[in-house]
Parts: C-alpha cells; structure tokens; sequence
C-alpha cells in the first residue's frame, strides 16, 4: 500500500473514530423533586473540618448564602459523592480539570459526601480530585438527600448526582449519570 | 524512628479529628413543673458529667450553639427537643452519634426525672435512668449520682462515683390561704441567709429561720438539725393573711352603676360596697380584675371605671408569595371605608368586603359580641387576579442604526422564576398572578400585566464578559439530538459514497494499467514488476475503499435508521 493510500486510511479511520465518540450519550437530567421546585432550598448541614483538624465546623443555608455572597458566586453546584461510588469518581476528575474555568465563571463547587462517618479518610480520598476553592461538607445520616427529596428515608441516594443552584440558592438542575456533555452542562444555564 | 513518630501522631491526630459528637438536648418539663432556669441547670448539669467522664479524645460534647447551627434556629432547636418522639431521629438531624436528654415530670405529687441515651447510628437505648422526689434539691442529688453510670455505658471500662455524704435534710413546703399570693414566693432566710423553698442540705447545728411573703405577716422560728436527719416545716398552721379596708365603687361611661363585686371568687355585694379584705385578694368586677393598690392596715377608697361596650374586628393584610400593598387594599363594612387592623365595633352584624388590585374581591359576614373579637382569615379565600404571559429573551447589546438606538441580539433560553419559583425556561407561555414578580436569571422583568388578558414581552438581556470566551463551548441543549444524529448520519453516508467512488476510480485504473501490462513490449524484468506492481496498487486501493465506503455507508444508514 502506498504512503499516500495509508494517509488517507488513517484519516478516514479518525473520523469514524470521532464520529463514534459523538455519539457519547448526554448527561442524565432528572426532574427536580418538589421539595427542590420549592422558592427557597430545604434546610441542610453539613460537617465540616475546621482549623484545628476536627470535624466540628458547619456550613448550612444561611452560612453557604453569606459565602456565595462574599465571592460574588454565580451559581453553585453540590456535587454528591461516596468513595465507593466508581462513576462519581469519574465525575469529580472532569470537573478537577475543569476547575480554573469553573472558578473563573464564578461557580462555586460543594462536594458532599453522604453516608460515611470516616471523614479522615474521605478527606484523604477527595484531595486528589477536588479544586482548591472547593468545600467539602460531610452528611454522614443522609439527612440532606431525605429533606431534599433525593433519596427516602432509610434508602441510599442514587449516585451520582450533581445539583445545579443560583446565586440565591435556587434549584435550576438536577444532573444523574454524567455524558459527552459533562462538565459544561452544569453551566449551560450561565 | 522519625517514621514511626510521624504515623504515631497521624494516629493521635486521626483519634482527635475523629472524635465521637455526643448531644446532650435541652431537659424538657411537658408539665411546667418547674421553672426554665432550673431546667437550663439541669441540662448544664448533665453536660458537666459527661465532660467529666468521657475521654476529650474519644468524645466531644456538642456546644449549643452548634446544635442550633445544625438545625436552623434556636426556635426549632427548643420545638425539636420537645416534639422529638424519637431521639435517634434527632440526633440523626444534628449529626450526632450520641444524643440523651432529660425529661421532669410529676407522678403521685412528686416530681420526677428520666434521662436516656441513644446511639444514634443503631438508634438502640444505651442506658437510662430515673428517679423521684418531692423536691428539685434532691432531683439533682439522683441525677449527680446515677448520669455518670449512664454515660459510662459509651465506655468499656466503668469509673467510680462518690457517693458520701454529711448533712442533714430541711424541707419547707410552701403553703397559701385560699391561694392567695400563690403567684408570688416565700422567701426563706437561715440565719441571715437566703435560701429557695424545697429541701435543703444543711450541715449538723441550730438555725434561726424566717418566711416571709407580700401577702402574709412574717413567720420566724428555730430548729435543730442532725447528720442524716430530715425535717419538713408545715407552714400552712402558722400563716396570717395582712389586712386592708376597701371601699369600693363603679362609673361606665362616667355614670355611677351598681356591679357586682367578687372576692377572691366570692361574690361579696354590689358596688357601692365597703369592708375589710386581705392585702393580696383578687377583686373582680364585671369580669375584669380590679386593680386596686390596697397598704396594710390602711383604709383605700376607690372607683372603677367600666369601659363602653364593643368587640373587636381584626383584618390583618395577607399576601400570597409576598405579592401585593398594605397601600391597596380597600375594606368596606356595611359600605364604610375602615382602614385594615384591629377595629373597634359595637355589637351587632356586619358585612365586610375586602378588593385589593392583585386578589379578586373577598366577602364576609361578620357579628361582633361585646368584649369579643372576631379574625377575619382572608388568607383562606384569596384568589390572584391572574394574566397569561408569553415570554421571550434576547441576550445582545444597543447599537446605533439610522441615529436610533436599538437592541440587536439573538433569542436564548434562560430560566424564568416567578415569585421566586422555577417555572420554566424562555421561550415562556403560560398563566401567571397579576401581580407576580417575574425574572429571568437573575433580572426582574418589568413586563406590565393585564388581568384575564394575554401579553407578549421581550426581555432585553446584556452579553456578560465570559459570552465570547466560552460561547463556543456553551451547551446547546436545544440542538436537537435527531438534527445532530441527522448532520452525522450524511456526513458518514458522503464518507462513503466518497470511498466508493474513489474504489470505481481505482477500478478504472487497476483495468488500463492491466491493459498496459499486457500490451508491454519491453523485455526488461523491471519494466514487467513494475507495470504489474501498478495493478497490484490499484487494486489494493480498490479493495480498501469498497471495504470502507461500506462499512461507513452501513454506519450512515444505521444511524438514520435507529437515531
């Protein structure tokens, strides 16, 4: 076969390649429950690790408004997580490299870790993927999914799910399944 | 060895950053047994035991402050501690992983206390106690003996508690004549020193005590307390109620009028009326308290004065999502303008009407009784006068054409809050409240509403300063899948229908250069490899193309059919 007929062989056999990668699904959008369709966002808090290296800080509607208020924030984005959780994993690599856009678009990113109580070691496990600016609360009873209408009670919350909020708290999206579309669908709405 | 330092500290610091929360909530009194200050001691009472037998490393107790955080509020932090039927669930709320609470209550004319501690990850009963007394004094002294053996049930190993004592036990109980002065307490002096009603632990010796009280000329007497003794003073054979004379008339509307008069519940004659009554007594006249300032052993003249006679009306403004004006609303009663609030009316009934520019009107029928008062709850027969609105934006920027400024910009879909609520996305059709604030992200929309009509409105919008960055990366949700599916089925069935031809034309050629193989005249061996190389080359380039145009042909096709 002649350099030139390899040429066009290898072009030709990107282009299927990229047109099979266009075919990447979407990323899941699921219906906001109706306690997220509500005009103000559910009561939360959620655990957090203060200055002394204990878990004893906490951040709920009112401190996370003032804070989003404080950094002229955009929008927010509550990224629910476990360790175990192998799609979530792949979720929160996407939005780590895409963390100095997020940031420059204003967006301020939660990751919240629900039902585990080793918070030493989540803490260890989410340092390789999570954003300087990030904040990582921690919701060890599931208590935030169950006043949000994500899970019930009792049942583990389906993961992942990404939870898209404005400036004033507002729901604007409920994300499942990241797709081919992830992470700039989370600020299609900007 | 600096190795083995290091992951002994992580670990010390890995116990501390992993210290257990334990939550001790506010002790409750269903009964208003005793007084919240006591309470507050109680609860701080429990929080101190638990301080002291738990490890700092292993255990930290919640701070108030932190339990209010994890709730909301310190409103909803006292209603949980009370409404809570499930500690578990509580302490599930507050992230705890232990919780316990206190409750008083009473059995048998003595008070009680119940203490219990759950585990809230298991929501199992760790241990509980309870006890009873007849006073809070020595409430406290069960719950200082029995709350370190509860919390030591966290524990593996139990820790020792002393339990001695040296003292003897004096009790006053206090004692009212027709419950007079009940509202107020005896004060209790020993020795000069004061002490609050209830039993008292007093070291072994003789005392000198005082009662003293508003109502009741003083008591004093002495007693002699032993170690281990325990003596209850009976107050009520030894109490004098002081006296003040009283004579007592009644005007309404500045008219002298004869009222029945009542003493401590007792009817004692009608006004004019004249007579000794004791200091503290509860004297009514039509219903209502007579606050009269009566001094010991001294007569007091007076007269009550008896308001005119009419109920109230009470029409607070209620607004549906915050929509609307106190400055709008209109109330009308028996065709009378009344400004909203509480309005005074004589007996009788009316008819009311409520109009206000966002509501549709609201009609009541009210009667009005003498000293009574009647609420009218609007809020449960509003309706919004309502409008249909058809929304749309446009995100550009004004450019000047023909000396006239105007907004050139493109359609986009954002999302459309109304009253605050997520309701849907430009472009927008639907009803809305006449009066509803409208936005789009985060602009109000000034669109002019008009009640039972249909508007349309175009909402102007400026391109932020990241538009042009990122606007090639913008998700476009609003891009069909099928159009997409549609643009790569026919680019994959022109990527082969390419390849086919380029396999004709190749096919064409492979046939001239076998031609021109098998008419070669030369007889030179390189000349004969290098014809037939040719055909080879062809052909192969035939082969792959048919191949590819085929496989990218069926692809196209694929996609058309299942997308």
């Amino acid at each position: 076969m002649g350099a030139a007929m390899r040429r066009l062989a290898l072009f030709w056999a990107l282009l299927a390649l990229l047109a099979v990668f266009s075919f990447a699904k979407n990323s899941e959008k699921l219906p906001l429950p109706k306690e997220l369709r509500a005009a103000k966002l559910p009561w939360f808090a959620l655990d957090m690790k203060d200055g002394d290296g204990t878990y004893n800080s906490v951040i709920n509607n009112d401190k996370l408004k003032e804070m989003v208020k404080q950094k002229k924030g955009k929008r927010v984005i509550f990224a629910f997580f476990a360790t175990w959780c192998i799609p979530c994993r792949e979720g929160l690599k996407l939005m780590s490299e895409k963390a100095e856009e997020l940031k420059n678009r204003g967006i301020l990113v939660v990751l919240i870790n629900v039902g585990e109580s080793d918070y030493v070691k989540v803490d260890s496990w989410v340092k390789g993927y999570a954003g300087e600016d990030w904040l990582l609360g921690f919701d060890k009873f599931s208590n935030l999914p169950e006043n949000f209408g994500l899970a019930k009670q009792g049942v583990e919350m389906p993961l992942p799910a990404t939870l898209v909020l404005d400036s004033n708290l507002r729901p604007l999206m409920l994300i499942g399944q990241e797709g081919g579309d992830y992470p700039q669908i989370l600020w299609s709405k900007l | 060895m600096s190795k083995i330092l290091c992951i002994a500290l992580f670990f010390v610091f890995a116990a501390y950053g992993q210290q257990e929360r334990i939550a001790i909530m506010n002790t409750v009194d269903d009964l208003d047994s005793i007084r919240f200050s006591d309470l507050s001691y109680l609860t701080d009472k429990l929080r101190d035991i638990a301080g002291r037998v738990l490890p700092k490393n292993r255990y930290g107790i919640m701070t108030q402050q932190s339990i209010v955080d994890r709730l909301g509020s310190q409103e909803r932090a006292a209603k949980e501690c009370k409404e809570a039927s499930c500690l578990a669930d509580l302490g599930r709320k507050i992230s705890a992983d232990y919780i316990a609470q206190g409750h008083i209550g009473r059995f048998s004319g003595k008070l009680t206390i119940k203490v219990e501690l759950y585990s809230v990850k298991s929501g199992n009963l760790l241990g509980s106690f309870t006890g009873d007394s007849k006073n809070l004094e020595n409430l406290l002294y069960v719950l200082e003996k029995e709350s370190p053996k509860l919390f030591e049930s966290m524990l593996e190993v139990p820790l020792l508690v002393d339990t001695a004592n040296n003292f003897g036990i004096f009790e006053v109980k206090p004692a009212y004549l027709d419950s007079i002065g009940g509202n107020s307490k005896w004060n209790l002096t020993i020795n000069d020193k004061s002490y609050p009603l209830g039993a008292i632990k007093l070291s072994p010796g003789h005392y000198a005590v005082r009662l003293s009280h508003g109502c009741y000329e003083n008591v004093d007497f002495n007693t002699n307390i032993t170690r281990g003794s325990s003596e209850v003073f009976d107050m009520a054979r030894l109490i004098k109620l002081k006296k003040a004379g009283l004579v007592l008339s009644a005007e309404r509307d500045g008219e002298p009028v004869n009222e029945p008069v009542f003493v401590n519940g007792k009817l004692v004659g009608e006004t004019p009326v004249s007579g000794s009554v004791s200091l503290c007594s509860k004297i009514e006249m039509d219903g209502k308290v007579v606050n009269v300032k009566l001094e010991h052993n001294k007569k007091v003249e007076y007269t009550h004065k008896m308001r005119k006679k009419f109920g109230i009306l009470e029409v607070k403004p209620v607004y549906l999502d915050g929509m609307g004006k106190d400055s709008q609303w209109d109330l009308a009663i028996n065709g009378e303008s009344y400004p909203l609030g509480e309005i005074e009316l004589s007996p009788g009934n009316y008819a009311a009407k409520l109009s206000h520019e966002c509501y549709e009107s609201m009609n009541f029928n009210v009667s009005i009784d003498d000293g009574g008062r009647k609420f009218i709850d609007m809020a449960k027969y509003m309706k919004p006068k309502r409008a249909d609105l058809v929304l749309n934006a446009v995100r550009g920027e004004p450019v000047l054409l023909d000396g006239e400024l105007v907004f050139s910009g493109k359609p986009v879909s954002e999302p459309v809050f109304v009253n605050g609520k997520l309701i849907g996305e430009t472009p927008f059709s639907g009803s809305v409240p006449l009066c509803s604030k409208i936005e789009i992200d985060d602009e109000t929309v000034n669109v002019k509403l008009v009640q039972d009509e249909k508007v349309t409105y175009t909402h102007n919008m400026l391109v932020r300063e990241y538009d042009d960055k990122y606007d090639s990366k913008i998700y476009q949700p609003e891009m069909a899948e099928g159009i997409r599916s549609f643009v790569l089925a026919l680019a994959l069935d022109m990527a082969g229908v390419a390849f086919f031809g380029y396999g004709i034309s190749k096919n064409v050629e492979a046939n001239k250069m076998h031609d021109k193989y098998r008419s070669i005249s030369s007889y030179s061996q390189w000349d004969i490899d290098s014809a037939w190389n040719k055909v080879d080359d062809a052909k192969k380039a035939r082969n792959v193309s048919y191949v590819l145009g085929s496989i990218l042909l069926a692809t196209g096709i694929g996609v058309h059919i299942w997308f």
